[in-house]
């Protein structure tokens, strides 16, 4: 069963010089219990879509399409109706762990804010389960460190309570968004072990934001990638990693150093991602891709699914190889 | 076989920590007993998670920082003695290049003067005319084009912003390198391209280099010899191979398992047997070995000794009173 379902999600923001269009007719779903990974570089949409999805876009930002959670629709619903879910039964793991708290308010009274207003109970049984739930995402001396403010803490530790305080109403779905690119690689690993652990205990569906290939590989069951706002590639994991059709996701992967091999070359994508503000026509990846043919220039290749699953959007139907690219 | 260029010894380095009205002042030990050579043509990587010291050995090498203790010997001049004219001589042979490259830069000055400053300050015999031929030629050599001479950073991305830092650090004609995580700020496939850049350069130009960075994936892509550095203390040295196949200290053998790996198969068979805990701070450093509080191989002997770094042959250095159990 699908839990969210995004249909042709569009997102523009308003600026100086006009209109931005972030997010590019974007549609996917998230069923119950999986692991989802949106990769990308920076502009390429990954935030926005899900930011979007929330009702949770800057001023300046307006979504269209369709989100719908559990078949209600998500976009264009009041504050207070949309409160009812976010932080419920979809809530968020931002990126800076540092930022995210509130420096003059104590761990205890943030954690159980959530508990007395989405679940009505009181305060005192709030911060007892806030406990239990610093217990279960692992935290050393809960009772101790609820006591605290963020700034006593370190960065593991705060990213240890964001994550309890987004699981603490027990979602239906955890979004992360780039949740260990701020910590240390040992915390890192830490951090995705207790994601893997969290989402089987709690079976929680985790949509996960990153631009590391190392963690997708390690904790997603499906990806999917975005460029230039849109939706270039999708799929397993682990088709996309061993055999992927589209050039950027082929290019990503050749870009990306691995730590167990010894050195060789790596292959990058030659030039730079583009400006929203001045996405090339066609194909958004056509300047940089080494197989881009004629029809690339002119027309936008659409996302097409194909049987075994897995959707691409790519005009070239050749073999992804260095060999082949001056055919 | 090739001529040392640089011997460090018995490196330290604190920093005074004011205390406010009721604390005393506290300092802080950010790099103690580091010693190493490092050969002409060699890149020696510098790993270690946040606060080990890394950057602060760079900039103690430079005496961008002034060292507590301890020799920097560069072609037979200790730095450290050295005033701020006779250091000025040799600022054309030691170089750097730093994380953020658009900060790094002057806003105010165009790519041509930003590029041709260090020629000015350092060389200032050389005739404008020349300059001028130096910076175009060097220009070309990083993959800027001609036209952009006279542009201002913000209109350049993080990759090309970073190749005229790259360009600013060569255009001296240096012999040695310092690169302080160079492409941590960059997007994956461009951190590629300026990791082939620098590699290209450093055989073009006959550079050593002294690669800071966090991210061992990186590291092990581009130095041909590593020092992982544990609250600013050596904990190993090692060819770059030998490390990553066969880590002695216990501390770069669990770092070495926390790196995701980019590959869904391998990924799933790993065990992370993640480092219990974080860092602990570098103004109240565990007494004997630093690591041992996170080390399961801890014994008594951890808790009153600090190991020694010990040559253990064939080019490694290990710091570990139980190193011979660990592999």
């Amino acid at each position: 069963m699908n839990l969210l379902e995004v249909k042709n999600l569009n997102v523009e923001f308003k600026i100086l010089s006009g209109r931005v269009k972030a997010v590019n007719d974007i549609s996917f779903n998230i069923a119950k219990g999986e692991t989802v990974a949106i990769v990308g570089e920076s502009g390429s949409g990954k935030s926005q879509t899900v930011l979007a999805s929330l009702g949770l876009l800057s001023e300046n930002g307006k979504a269209s399409g369709s989100v719908k959670f559990e078949g209600k629709e998500l976009l264009g619903l009041k504050t207070k109706e949309l409160n009812k879910i976010r932080g419920n039964q979809i809530s968020m793991v931002f990126q800076d762990p540092m930022t995210s708290l509130n420096p003059y308010i104590k761990i205890s009274e943030q954690m159980a804010e959530v508990l007395t207003l989405h679940k009505g109970i009181s305060k005192s049984k709030a911060i007892k389960q806030s406990i239990d739930m610093l217990d279960a995402v692992r935290l050393p001396d809960a009772k101790q460190v609820i006591t605290r403010y963020p700034h006593e803490l370190s960065g593991g530790m705060r990213q240890r309570i964001m994550i309890a305080i987004a699981l603490s109403c027990e979602p239906k779905i955890l979004i992360a968004d780039e949740p260990t690119t701020a910590l240390d690689v040992t915390v890192q690993a830490q951090m995705l072990e207790l994601f893997k652990g969290l989402t089987k205990d709690f079976d929680t569906s985790l949509v996960l934001i990153t631009h590391d290939l190392g963690v997708v590989a390690g904790i997603a069951d499906r990806m999917m990638v975005m460029y230039g706002g849109r939706m270039v590639e999708k799929g397993s994991v682990d088709d996309l990693f061993y055999s992927p059709k589209n050039p950027y996701t082929y290019g990503l992967l050749h870009s990306t150093p691995h730590v167990d091999e010894p050195e060789k070359r790596l292959e990058p994508i030659d030039g730079l991602p583009p400006s929203l503000e001045n996405l090339p026509n066609g194909c958004t990846f056509h300047p940089r891709c080494e197989f881009r043919f004629d029809r690339c220039f002119k027309e936008s290749p659409p996302l097409i699914k194909t049987s075994d699953g897995r959707s691409n959007a790519c005009f070239y139907d050749g073999i992804l190889s260095k060999k082949d690219k001056n055919k | 076989m090739n001529e040392i260029l640089l011997e460090v010894s018995d490196l330290k380095k604190t920093f005074a920590i004011s205390g406010g009205v009721f604390t005393k002042k506290q300092t802080l030990t950010a790099l103690e007993d580091i010693s190493f050579s490092l050969k002409a043509g060699e890149t020696l990587g510098i790993v270690g998670e946040s606060g080990c010291g890394k950057s602060t050995l760079g900039r103690c090498i430079l005496h961008l920082l002034e060292p507590d203790e301890g020799k920097v010997i560069w072609l037979g001049d200790d730095l450290t003695k050295l005033n701020w004219h006779k250091m000025r001589q040799h600022r054309k042979e030691l170089q750097i290049i730093f994380q953020d490259p658009v900060a790094s830069l002057n806003p105010r000055m165009t790519v041509g003067e930003i590029i041709a400053d260090p020629l000015k300050t350092l060389i200032p015999e050389l005739k404008k005319k020349q300059r001028q031929e130096k910076v175009l030629s060097m220009m070309k050599s990083v993959g800027l084009l001609p036209e952009m001479i006279s542009r201002f950073p913000h209109e350049f991305s993080g990759g090309q912003a970073q190749r005229i830092g790259i360009a600013r650090a060569l255009i001296t004609n240096p012999k040695l390198i310092i690169c302080d995580e160079p492409v941590s700020a960059l997007d994956v496939s461009v951190q590629a391209q300026i990791l082939n850049l620098l590699r290209d350069l450093k055989d073009k130009f006959g550079l050593t280099l002294i690669f800071i960075s966090h991210d061992l994936s990186v590291v092990r892509h581009v130095s041909d010899r590593i020092m992982v550095l544990y609250l600013g203390r050596i904990v190993e040295v090692a060819p770059s191979g030998d490390l990553y196949n066969d880590p002695k200290h216990p501390y770069t053998k669990a770092l070495l398992k926390a790196v995701p790996i980019p590959d869904p198969k391998k990924a799933r068979e790993k065990t992370i047997e993640g480092l219990a805990g974080e860092i602990p701070s570098p103004i109240n450093p565990p007494s004997g070995c630093t690591f041992r509080t996170r080390c399961s191989f801890a014994e008594g002997k951890c808790e009153k000794e600090r190991p020694i770094v010990e040559d253990i042959g064939r080019g490694r250095l290990v710091a570990c009173h139980r190193w011979k159990d660990v592999s």
